[in-house]
């Protein structure tokens, strides 16, 4: 088990939300990945984050590539139409 | 033969699931930033909430969707990139902890009273950091797509972005609605 100090919870605390984002290489989101595991605290503070990018999402209105949408209504379609 | 029903009224799935596609593909873009995968995030929250459609109770069902998305993405992240997140990763358990994975009622209340805050944080941020937000969370840009389009260091786009992220965070502890420790028994 990893052993959790201060330090490590500062390290992920400055790279949350590059990782978060994807922009850590690999072997730091490896790292941060594992203490996150570890860590209830900065597993909360991850999840905070990305509560809000989910929500930043969600309540902006940028434009929406309506083909995709178009396509995504036509599979929701086929999921209840069959059926009926 | 028969007349189609009216789709809005034909059942649960078409009347609260459909409506939202729009949005759902937009958070899909944002936690993905790839449009071939945004869209397969959605076909998988479709999929699950048609299945579960029948033990959703019609309240929020924004909120509802969004919780199947996230938990949804969370999922795909760990099995299609096990460097990234591996299994039994902490956001996953934390989200699991917090109760933001898990669809229950009071969950979803409090998820629409959460993005009501962040919106109304993010609007009051300075218009430098709500646009660094707009292209790195709404856009789907990298950081360095977003410095070359804002004409500024890669270094700017990250610390823009911290901070706006930080402003909204302390506006959250600030109305309670950010998750703590000490809730469910933690």
């Amino acid at each position: 088990m990893m052993r959790l100090t201060r330090s490590e919870c500062h390290h992920v605390a400055r790279v949350l939300q590059a990782y978060l984002d994807g922009e850590l290489e690999p072997p730091s989101a490896r790292r941060v990945a594992e203490h996150l595991e570890a860590c209830r605290r900065c597993g909360l503070e991850a999840s905070t984050y990305l509560a809000i990018k989910t929500a930043i999402a969600t309540t902006a209105s940028p434009p929406v590539d309506e083909d995709a949408v178009t396509r995504l209504r036509t599979f929701a379609a086929g999921l209840s139409g069959p059926s009926r | 033969m028969s007349q189609p029903a009216p789709r809005a009224s034909s059942s649960p799935f078409d009347e609260y699931v459909v409506p939202e596609i729009p949005v759902l593909y937009r958070v899909a873009l944002s936690l993905t930033r790839h449009s071939a995968d945004a869209e397969d995030l959605v076909q998988d929250t479709l999929i699950r909430a048609y299945r579960a459609i029948g033990r959703f109770d019609g309240a929020h069902p924004r909120a509802w969707l969004l919780t199947i998305l996230r938990r949804t993405h969370l999922n795909r992240v760990r099995v299609r990139s096990p460097v990234l997140l591996k299994d039994g990763d902490g956001v996953t358990a934390a989200l699991d902890r917090a109760g933001v994975a898990s669809p229950a009622a009071e969950d979803v209340v409090v998820d629409e009273l959460f993005d009501d805050a962040v919106a109304d944080a993010l609007a009051s941020l300075p218009q430098k950091h709500r646009e660094v937000i707009r292209l790195v969370d709404l856009d789907g840009l990298s950081y360095q797509d977003a410095a070359d389009r804002l004409g500024v260091p890669r270094g700017t786009v990250m610390s823009r972005l911290h901070r706006a992220r930080r402003r909204i965070r302390e506006r959250l502890d600030e109305e309670g609605l950010a998750p703590r420790l000490t809730e469910r028994g933690m």
